[in-house]
């Protein structure tokens, strides 16, 4: 008899896809939609976050890396 | 004969030791007075100073504890506690600013008179950002403070990990997963 399992809590789905991201992104990026299939197995809801993620790797940049407080220091 | 201390350091005392109920009683103490000591510092500091600043924010709360030193028990508990108080006043700073700005007309603000927001400061996204931090802490709390005590109080990535007793590694990537995070957020915010 198959074994019902409960959806992971959203923080452990955030816990989940944060260490793929962190594990893609010490690959190259050719190896990234391999490396999402495998790790996000049947679960839509993680591939999809961990894509959107991924993606934004590209382009965060340097994102909130300045400090508030030195943008509003005279 | 020494004075009795005052509510904010009793508060802070009490909360130090684990009292959470001083917190809320704490907070809007702690505001005004960060909100009097920035504009008395910002005053007295010559143009093109290189105030840094973690050391702006050591120094206020060093001078608002009335204290040579820090001797809270738990220096992780002090630094969230600075870093939420910086995101509290730049966001509060920052939702004056955006209800001025619907109001159509100009508002003379208290800290503007020291406090020089540059017109590239898109002061919505802190707002946006604000809520998104929220929304982080929600799933990942140890990601919101380090969120907080990078961005809102400029800690270092080395501080960071000594403040939370966790490796510049560790610190890095959940700096980095945070930031992506928190750019998709806002984007869905727009």
């Amino acid at each position: 008899m198959a074994v019902s399992r409960n959806p992971p809590e959203p923080t452990e789905r955030w816990q989940r896809c944060k260490q793929i991201v962190c594990s893609m992104l010490t690959q190259d990026r050719e190896t990234w939609p391999t490396l999402l299939v495998k790790e996000c197995g049947d679960d839509v809801e993680l591939f999809l976050d961990a894509a959107c993620l991924i993606r934004l790797s590209l382009r965060v940049g340097d994102f909130i890396e300045e400090p508030a407080l030195r943008k509003v220091l005279p | 004969m020494d004075q009795p201390p005052s509510e904010v350091t009793r508060l802070l005392d009490a909360w130090s030791e684990g009292d959470q109920g001083a917190l809320p009683k704490l907070m809007p103490l702690i505001v005004e007075d960060l909100r009097r000591l920035a504009r008395k510092y910002m005053a007295v500091e010559n143009p093109g100073h290189t105030l840094q600043p973690t050391a702006l924010v050591n120094e206020l709360f060093l001078k608002l504890l009335g204290k040579r030193s820090v001797s809270w028990h738990n220096r992780a508990q002090f630094f969230a506690f600075v870093a939420n108080m910086m995101r509290r006043l730049l966001v509060d700073h920052a939702r004056i600013k955006q209800a001025a700005k619907r109001g159509g007309r100009q508002v003379v603000l208290s800290l503007d008179e020291t406090i020089r927001v540059p017109e590239s400061q898109k002061d919505p996204e802190l707002l946006a950002l604000d809520q998104a931090l929220h929304q982080l802490a929600q799933l990942d709390s140890r990601q919101a403070r380090i969120v907080e005590m990078r961005y809102f109080t400029g800690l270092s990535i080395q501080e960071v990990a000594e403040v939370e007793g966790i490796s510049r590694t560790t610190v890095k990537r959940e700096w980095r997963t945070a930031r992506m995070w928190l750019m998709k957020e806002i984007e869905s915010l727009k």
